[in-house]
Formats: C-alpha cells, structure tokens, sequence
C-alpha cells in the first residue's frame, strides 16, 4: 500500500469538498454554512442554507457531523433540537447512515443533508 | 514503513547480482510525547542516469533535488535508502556512507523544512536509521518499525538493549526461543481502558516479561467494578483510586523483567495530551468500549502505523433470565487488514456523537429517547476476550508459520463455533486513506469534559482527611509489603 498523501482535513477540507458540488460554503464563526437544494419535503426546490460546526468537521472526513443547524423557519414534525450559534437558527440531532462507506464524503453528507430536509414541513 | 513499502524497497535495493543499491523515499513526521518518528509514505524510485550501481551505488545530485522539491511540494521529508546486501542485523555507518548523507543533509533540509532521513537494509532484511542535524552529524534510531498483517521491529541493540530474561521467565521463552523473546520483550506497549479486559491483558503482558507497559484511563474504581477487575478491593473503591493506580500496583507485582518500566496515565486516548503519550508505543491494546476512543485508536494505526489490537464481548440475556448467547472476538488493526469502521465495529454516527459529549449529556439522551447502553459483563467470560486479544498480539509479533494476524475472530458460546469474518475494506474508508498521514492525520482528539469530570471528583475526595488519611496509610503498607518482598524473596 502506498500512503495517499492528504492535502487538506477538516475544515479546508470540508470547505473545498463543498465548493466542488457548488454548494457555495462559508466559514461565519464557528459555522460553515453551504446551500442544499431539498428534492422533496415542504422546502423542495428552495435552496436552503445549511450548517455544521467548525468543532464536529474538524476530523473531517474520518468522522461526519452530528448537528444540522438550520433557519428556525424550516421545521419538522419531531426533532430533537439544540442551539446553535447563528442568530436565528436551530441545530437538529441527525444521525448519518452508513458513514465511510461511499466514495465521496461530501455526497455522502448532503444526500444526508436533502434526506433530512426531506422532512421538513 | 508499511510492510507493503518494506517489500517495494527491499525488491529495489537488495538485487539478485549482490552489489548495492540506492533509492530516497519520502516521510512525514509523526511526533509523540517522547518520541519522534519518520513515516515513510512512498518511494521515489530513481530515472535513468540519476544513480550508477558498480559495486556500491552513487547518484547524481539531481535525483536529491527531484524527489526533495517533490517532497516539499506535499509538506513532506525525504529519506536516503541504501542497502549492505552482505551484512546482517543493524547496520553501522562506512565513512563513505557518513559523507555521502552528511553531504546531502544540507540539501534536504533547505528544500524539504525536514531533516534527512537515512535508512539501510542488510541483506537478512534487517532495517537501520538516522536522522541528520546539518550541524551536529546523526543521531541514530532506536528501532524501525515495519507494520502490516506482521509488526517486525528491528532493534538498535546499542540504544535500546534486550532485556536480561529471568528465571521467572524460563517456560514463556521455551515457547519461541531467546530472539523472539528478546524483540517481544523491548516493546513499548500501552493498554488503553483498564477495565475487566484491559488489567487483565496489562498483567499478562508484564508476566510474560514486556519490560515497558504503561496503562491509561482516567476513570475511578467502583464498587461495581469489583465483581470482574482483577486485584481491586473494597478499600481502593472507598479511596477512589484510579483504575490505573490500581493496575499499575497490579502490574508491579506481577512483572517478571529485571527491571520493570510501567507507567499510568489518568488521562482519556480521546484528549490531545492521551494522544500524544500513545504516539510513544510500538503496539497498543484497544480495551475501551465507547466508539470516540475506538475512532481514535483506528486512526493511529493507519496514520501512524502502530498495530492496535481490539476486541470485545456481547452478552445477549433473555429479558426473563438466562441467556440467549454470548460472542467474543478480537482483530488487529493493521494495514493490510480493515478498520474498525469497515469491519463494523464503529460507526461513524455513533463516533460523531460520543465526541460532541451526547453520551454523557443526561438531557440528551432523555429527549433523544436513548436506551440506557447495555453494560453486561462476565468475570467468567472476559478472559476469553482477553486470551482473543493476546493470540491476536502474537500472530502479529511472533506469527507462528509466518502468517501474521487473521481476519477478525468470533466465538460464539451457545453453537460453540469460531467464525472468520470476512471484512472487506470499503473504497471510501477514510482512515485507511490516511494510512502514513502522521501529524497531519484529521484531529479526532478534543476536550474531554467527562474525562476531566472523573479527575477532578476524584482529586476532590483524595483531598478529604478521611480519604487522605486511608489511602497514605494503603500506601505505606504496600510499600512495606514490597520491601518485604524485596528482601526475602529478591524479587
């Protein structure tokens, strides 16, 4: 085995993974927040901006995110929600399925990300 | 290096026609509390006209310059290979070889940041190495370590000696011969969890003469804990000893090696300082149950090559009594062979959530709806954990027949069948990517709040009177014992 050599982990990592799908992402504080488009759920079709904590995609892309944050406009029927640190917005307990076993991370997580929003109403 | 890239660099270096060989590779630093390795991550194979072989082997400047700048393209250091095809065991320098790296020191470091690296290999494939300092000349390793389905450490005898083995010891070297236990017994091992499996594996080790064990946990004793952990009494749960004090008394009368070097540390493998300490060890024993250390663990093995050998035990009752069935099993984590991720023994959610602290947030878990996390546990079964784990431990280091470690091993007690699973690493896996990663390795490690919770409590009842008094008064007694011990018994 030859030893890949890592160019980038945790948040620049995270950050230009998402920029590859043009999610559009943004370091702001302790957030990196991106754009996701839902396919379904009372938000489909409406770009969504979304976030995770500089914290939890430190050992990005070895472990995902636990925390969705998200505008307190977009809701759910049941969600077991916390704080977050952007005014205004809600983070939500979402455990990913499967973690490590796709290809790409980043898909990975925003196919996550659209499944949760999925269920908004 | 891995043992992939040990094959690659010996196929290039050790040549059928006997003269010797040179090639560079490049490394990344991986830094311990003590101790500083290279992780070689890949060789730079030298072009056409960069290298003459005619008996010995030069090579042309340029070579040094190409896989120097392209090192330092992707942050790395680079290393000098080259072989002694009639020698055997650790090799010293000629004062060709000397003045042939010295030369190239200089180049190295100014283009790399790094110092340079110089390795050989004899001809019995015995590894040796330096690092160079532009102004102060070498200082040479104390080990190379080769790590795949195998650990093969080849030893600088003059740094690091092999222990004097001990009448007490006279039936564990019968078993594989003086070298072998001469090797096994210089290794640097940490136990990670000093639980029912963890104490037991550190007093194993230290009877079967490992002279360096440290074991660390940053948990107290409880009364719970007495119908399973080994030597704990009733007094160590009413002083609050640490788990690790205990082991540590444990593993200081148990120890056979002529001198014993054991060490504790109360801290988690999950904080930065327990990652720092871990990076000192050739092998390291995973006996800890919570996914966020496991995760930890899982990463330095590919990144920076040290074996970590894990298991556990499932204990399935019926919710009327009895018992549905009990399975056990053991894997080394190892390149070569999956993680602990891809043979699903961690899952990536369940690591996000022990590191953000949910499992230990009492709110959380009551709006979450969480089940209160199974914790049985058998005194009569946990040594068969421990008894998987050290087979595992001596595939990979002694590997009777040569085979190195399996896949990972399960017992299950009710059809009485060991079974071979079959892990596959997954395409995507990202800690076995990261394989040679180093000190650039994703930061898994964080604060620990209920690490540092568990040591201040305990600090807090070590400092009443009553606790003070009783446990000055344990010690003193263990002390005399030992004394007694030394004198009557010289041991």
């Amino acid at each position: 085995m030859t030893a890949q050599i890592l160019t980038a982990t945790g948040v620049d990592a995270f950050v230009a993974a998402l920029e590859e799908f043009a999610a559009e992402p943004v370091v702001a504080s302790t957030l990196v927040t991106y754009t996701v488009i839902p396919v379904t759920g009372a938000w489909a079709g409406r770009p969504v901006r979304t976030g995770v904590s500089v914290d939890e995609v430190a050992p990005w892309p070895t472990t995902p995110p636990h925390w969705i944050h998200l505008p307190a406009e977009v809701r759910f029927a049941s969600t077991n929600a916390g704080g977050s640190p952007m005014p205004g917005w809600v983070s939500h307990s979402r455990d990913i399925k499967g973690w490590g076993t796709a290809r790409s991370p980043v898909a990975a997580w925003l196919a996550h990300v659209r499944g949760v929003l999925g269920g908004a109403v | 290096m891995t043992g992939d890239l040990d094959v690659r660099a010996r196929r290039h270096l050790l040549r059928r026609d006997g003269q010797e060989d040179v090639c560079l590779a490049t490394y990344v630093p991986s830094t311990g509390d003590q101790r500083s390795t290279a992780v070689l991550t890949d060789l730079v194979l030298p072009l056409d006209g960069e290298r003459r072989v005619h008996g010995n082997a030069s090579f042309a400047g340029r070579y040094v310059v190409r896989a120097a700048s392209q090192a330092a393209a992707h942050g790395l250091g680079i290393a000098l290979l080259h072989s002694h095809p009639q020698g055997a065991g650790w090799q010293e320098m000629s004062g060709i070889d000397r003045e042939t790296e010295f030369s190239y020191a200089q180049v190295a470091e100014t283009i790399t940041g790094y110092p340079l690296v110089g390795l050989t290999v004899a001809g019995d494939a015995a590894w040796s190495a330096r690092s160079w300092d532009c102004e102060r000349g070498h200082r040479d390793a104390e080990s190379v370590r080769v790590a795949g389905t195998t650990l093969r450490v080849c030893w600088n005898d003059r740094l690091r000696s092999p222990p004097a083995s001990t009448a007490a010891q006279v039936r564990t070297v019968s078993a594989w011969g003086a070298t072998v236990q001469a090797d096994l017994a210089r290794l640097r091992i940490l136990v990670v969890g000093t639980g029912t499996v963890g104490l037991d594996v550190a007093i194993r080790l230290v009877q079967a003469g490992v002279q360096d064990v440290s074991v660390m946990d940053f948990d107290t004793v409880e009364e719970v804990n007495r119908d399973r952990l080994l030597t704990v009494t009733r007094l160590d749960a009413a002083l609050f000893r640490s788990k690790v004090h205990v082991a540590l008394r444990a593993m200081r009368a148990a120890s056979t090696a002529a001198v014993p070097m054991l060490t504790r540390f109360e801290w988690s493998v999950c904080e930065p300082q327990g990652q720092l300490a871990a990076l000192d060890y050739d092998v390291i024993f995973s006996c800890v149950d919570r996914p966020w250390p496991r995760a930890v663990l899982n990463q330095l093995a590919y990144s920076d090559l040290i074996p970590v050998i894990d298991g556990g035990l499932a204990v399935e009752p019926f919710p009327a009594g009895g018992m549905r069935n009990a399975t056990w099993r053991a894997h080394v984590i190892t390149p070569g062979r999956p993680c602990l991720q891809c043979n699903g023994q961690i899952d990536g959610a369940q690591v996000a959530r022990d590191r953000a602290g949910l499992f230990d947030d009492a709110t959380y878990i009551r709006t979450a709806g969480l089940g209160v996390p199974s914790r049985e546990n058998v005194s009569l079964l946990a040594p068969s954990v421990t008894a998987s784990m050290l087979g595992q431990f001596v595939s990979l280091i002694v590997a009777p027949g040569g085979l190195g470690v399996p896949d990972p091993l399960r017992f299950s007690l009710s059809t009485h069948t060991l079974e071979h699973l079959p892990a596959q690493t997954h395409a995507g896996c990202a800690y076995e990517q990261a394989t040679g990663s180093g000190d650039r390795r994703p930061a898994l490690t964080k604060q620990h709040p209920a690490a540092e919770s568990a040591r201040a409590t305990r600090e807090a009842m070590a400092r009443k009177v009553r606790v003070r008094v009783r446990r000055a008064a344990q010690d003193t007694i263990e002390m005399a014992a030992a004394t007694f011990r030394r004198m009557w018994v010289g041991s």
